[in-house]
């Protein structure tokens, strides 16, 4: 088990140290490069000769990324001439918000869809099934940001019961409007239940015609001992799985669910920052993005095998 | 009273398109401390008969009639609810894959003492302390040790142990094994079977064996079914069987396992063709396109299910004795016995 | 009626990711077989429907309904629903239900030149992983699980602002973004593939590496990666109205539905609704028949042997 989890770490490692690769590339793809990405699209080219010297960029493209990967490991994200603060300052300020939002989210949509899914499962083909089928396919060809516009039109225009805005400044601020957070936090819920539950509506089915069922209904199990005594331990880590994965769906959901609400949080100033062109923003958040996903995954894969017997107990 | 009664069990199963029959009929009965036998080919319908004295059919599955007594009770019609009773109480079952049957995130222990939790017959210390001795019961060392153990930390024969145990441990009337050495190895086998035996003696325990392995039906049963395409072929107490049978199905399965006799270089006995398709047309016998006695009667005319008070067979030939058994015209084209 | 679990338990397990191949016993499944399965699937042909429904309404709809899609005219701004303009008009002038076809033409034309790309990149990217196996494939395989890593709405839009948007540039990128699954995919069965004894005997009589691939890959894979493609047009579309929805689209006056949705934005609270409503239903419709399809076809492919009872 430790072996395993050192492994998956180390997998996670290389695969962080190709994308610090990625995102380099991505620096040098900017016209002007690195000096562009940081001093901005308004640098004159004096600055930009004096900021090359300065940071080395007249050397070679190693000794670039080297020096590069320090500075970011020292926490040197860069400045954001745009918002007039390091960007480490405003990762911290709007990380959590996005979390916030993100988690609620998530939270409440896994909430439904296990239930959702089980129910899909057992009642498989008929009326349940079809409709939640149904309207499933429909959430999950829907854009996330025309839900949002159509739940503003619905709740906010037509019948004034929640603001069309999100709350603003820091994380204690916002926890104090929880109105505001409604609109949102649905948007990203209702896309997300469309994919949990689809998910976990297969894992039961594929559970249920697994052979220990049989063995649970010969001894006289009946449907709830077998769902929640035997399929759902079963079903669980899959679902893991599927939420650690699914991350980067997630974020992106959220990204365009803070732009349609004003809502402070990192997708937001990912937008700003690609309006404004903002480059280190940009780079920052991209990295920042791209770590969460791999520990996402990483996640998942750990909670399998904590949930696996099989895996957790393997010998040798 | 038997302990399990069967009379003239009919199942279809359902598919979208088309429905089959793999039970065709069925009637046999089996005494307290008894094994009955049921043997057949692949696909003759015995697993499906066993399954139904449960209710686990597959889905599509429907008892068309007949009946089914466990005990004087009557099963075929009964609510989902009333089965769940029966279910691991009064039958047991122990299925063919042992690898699979065991749920692989529960341990071993829980596993087994939970049918006496499911039926309320103990709590949990003490259906675990019951679940150990089991455990011990069927042959497994230190059970209290590998009652903690997962099911894939255990081998093959170690595991259909266990299901052993979890089948008896509310002490059934009736154990129904179904094909529960095909996926061990041979010594494995062998220790299972007597394993069923000294478990039969000291419960007092009814078992229908479900196999197509003529010989371990040879030590271990008290009475053999033969079954042939949703029918039965023969019934009669093993050792008539195997000494005095009379269908010729039976006669060929016998004559196709080696023996000790068999010489080096004997060609293998083997009977010619395959089962029907039992979504064709049928002949009356449904043995007849692949029997060498096969006459035109046997196209025709149903055998009548015929024989003394405790060996029954339908077979037109039937061999070493009295022939035709025919209601009707007889013709007398064809094979002698 | 209580829930019989024992007969579900008994019943054949819905195909999940497509990974059952299809072949039966080594023998690819004859394309009428695929075709019933999928004309036997309601929503399958429901979603093919729809598909043809939306390709007539964007490539011939403007043949026959003619507006101009060029020329802003501010004097008819807003307009709601009615003579003239059956959607009603932008906030430029351009007429809704117009602009909904041309739109429509641009999004299939893109999604579905991304959707080319991303096959034929993974395609290639899967079977030289696959093939070679090894630290090759270990090092190829890392660089796909780190692009992954990269949600695809962030590297999007980091492109969209480095390079001007164009179509061909929507194509290439949305395709760079979506051949990661493919690759995955091919790799997978290639590497199975690679061991399976049939190979070995190929081998064996003297076939060589290229027939290998080709004779016995392709049937195999063929199916997933359509089923996935299918599903690639779909993630696309949405992809790119996201996109166009956050102004790093094709600039007007070229039409397309996220960024009419993107003007709707704006209007929401006025209650002009037309400029809300019709261009999402249309990614929704285009969006689904797509996903109904790429279904259908994933169970078409998938089935076992047990068709024959």
């Amino acid at each position: 088990m430790i072996s395993f989890v050192l492994r998956r770490l180390l997998q996670a490692f290389v695969v962080l140290f190709i994308v610090t690769i990625i995102v380099f590339i991505l620096i040098h793809l900017l016209p002007g490069g690195p000096a562009r990405a940081s001093l901005g699209v308004q640098a004159t080219p004096t600055a930009i000769a004096s900021f090359n010297k300065q940071h080395g960029f007249d050397q070679g493209l190693l000794t670039q990324y080297w020096t590069w990967l320090s500075e970011l490991l020292h926490g040197a994200l860069g400045y954001s001439f745009k918002e007039n603060s390091t960007v480490a300052d405003l990762l911290i300020d709007r990380l959590p918000k996005t979390a916030l939002l993100a988690g609620i989210s998530v939270f409440i949509a896994v909430l439904i869809a296990i239930p959702l899914g089980i129910l899909q499962a057992v009642r498989r083909n008929k009326i349940v099934d079809y409709i939640a089928t149904s309207v499933s396919f429909v959430l999950y060809s829907t854009p996330s940001f025309w839900l949002s516009l159509i739940l503003v039109l619905v709740f906010s225009v037509n019948l004034g019961w929640l603001p069309a805005q999100a709350p603003q400044g820091s994380i204690s601020e916002v926890l104090l409007q929880p109105s505001g957070l409604i609109l949102p936090v649905a948007t990203i819920t209702l896309i997300s239940v469309a994919l949990f539950s689809r998910y976990m509506r297969s894992t039961t089915i594929d559970n249920l015609t697994q052979d220990y069922v049989r063995t649970a209904k010969a001894k006289g199990a009946g449907t709830a001992r077998i769902l929640f005594g035997h399929v759902l331990r079963n079903a669980i880590s899959p679902i893991l799985t599927l939420l650690g994965l699914s991350l980067p769906f997630i974020l992106s959901g959220t990204l365009i669910t803070e732009r349609v609400f004003n809502y402070p949080g990192m997708g937001l100033l990912f937008y700003n920052a690609a309006v404004t062109q903002d480059y280190p923003v940009l780079l920052a958040v991209t990295l920042v993005v791209a770590l969460a996903t791999v520990l996402g995954s990483v996640f998942a894969d750990v909670c399998y095998a904590l949930l696996d017997p099989r895996i957790r107990y393997a010998r040798g | 009273m038997s302990v399990l009664e069967i009379s003239d069990l009919v199942i279809d199963i359902r598919s979208r398109n088309a429905s089959v029959r793999p039970v065709d009929g069925i009637s046999l009965s089996i005494e307290a401390g008894r094994t009955l036998g049921l043997v057949g080919e692949s696909g003759c319908g015995k697993s499906t008969t066993g399954l139904a004295v449960l209710g686990l059919l597959p889905l599509g599955g429907q008892i068309v009639r007949g009946s089914i007594r466990i005990d004087g009770q009557e099963i075929v019609g009964m609510k989902e609810a009333e089965l769940r009773l029966v279910r691991g109480r009064s039958v047991g079952v122990v299925f063919q894959e042992p690898m699979t049957a065991l749920n692989p995130t529960k341990r071993i222990g829980v596993q087994v003492a939970e049918p006496l939790l499911i039926h309320g017959l103990a709590g949990r210390a003490d259906a675990m302390r019951q679940a150990i001795d089991m455990l011990g019961e069927v042959g497994l060392p230190r059970p209290q040790q590998q009652a903690e153990r997962y099911p894939h930390e255990l081998s093959g024969g170690m595991r259909q142990r266990v299901m052993i145990a979890t089948a008896l441990s509310c002490r059934p009337k009736l154990l129904i094994a179904d094909e529960p050495t095909t996926a061990l190895d041979v010594t494995t086998q062998d220790q299972i079977m007597r394993l069923f035996r000294r478990l039969q003696d000291e419960l007092n325990m009814s078992m229908m064996l479900i196999t197509h392995d003529m010989g371990v039906v040879a030590g271990n049963t008290d009475d053999v079914a033969v079954m042939y395409a949703g029918r039965l072929a023969e019934l009669a107490e093993t050792e008539r069987l195997y000494g005095a049978h009379r269908h010729r199905y039976t006669e060929a399965l016998l004559s196709s396992i080696p023996t000790l006799d068999t010489s080096r270089g004997q060609r293998l006995a083997s009977i010619a063709g395959l089962p029907p398709n039992l979504g064709g047309a049928l002949a009356a016998c449904r043995f007849a396109p692949r029997c060498a006695h096969a006459s035109q009667t046997c196209w025709d005319v149903e055998p009548d299910w015929t024989g003394t008070d405790r060996h029954h067979f339908a077979c037109h030939w039937p061999s070493g004795g009295a022939g035709a058994t025919v209601t009707g015209a007889v013709t007398s084209q064809g094979a002698a016995s | 009626m209580t829930a019989d679990l024992g007969q579900v338990a008994a019943a054949s397990p819905e195909p999940t990711a497509g990974t059952s191949g299809p072949e039966q016993d080594g023998v690819p499944k004859r394309p009428s077989m695929l075709l019933r399965t999928f004309v036997e699937n309601k929503l399958a042909v429901l979603g093919a429907v729809m598909f043809l429904a939306m390709v007539l309404f964007c490539f011939l709809g403007p043949l026959v309904y003619h507006t101009d899609q060029v020329h802003t005219s501010l004097a008819n701004q807003n307009l709601p629903p009615g003579t003239g303009h059956p959607l009603g008009t932008d906030q430029v002038g351009y007429d809704v239900l117009g602009r909904l076809m041309v739109g429509g033409q641009t999004s299939l034309e893109i999604a579905f030149g991304a959707a080319v790309v991303a096959v034929v990149l993974g395609v290639f990217w899967g079977t030289v992983a696959g093939y070679f196996g090894g630290l090759v494939d270990s090092l190829m395989m890392r660089i796909v699980d780190s692009v992954m890593s990269i949600p695809g709405l962030f590297l999007l839009m980091f492109l969209a602002t480095v390079f001007r948007p164009s179509v061909l540039m929507l194509v290439l990128v949305l395709g760079l973004l979506a051949w990661l699954a493919p690759a995955r995919l091919v790799r997978g069965e290639t590497l199975s593939l690679r061991h399976r004894e049939y190979i070995a005997a190929v081998r064996v009589m003297g076939g060589r590496a290229p027939r290998i691939i080709f004779r016995h890959l392709v049937p195999n894979v063929i199916g997933t990666i359509v089923v996935n493609a299918t599903f690639q047009v779909a993630d696309a579309i949405l992809a790119l109205a996201a996109i166009s929805f956050l102004g790093l689209g094709i600039p007007p006056p070229a039409a397309n539905w996220g960024g009419m949705l993107s003007d709707g934005l704006n209007y929401t609270y006025s209650g002009f609704w037309w400029l809300i409503y019709p261009p999402g239903v249309a990614i929704i419709v285009t969006v689904l028949s797509f996903n109904l399809i790429g279904d259908g076809l994933r169970d078409a492919v998938g089935l076992r042997a047990h068709r024959h009872l």
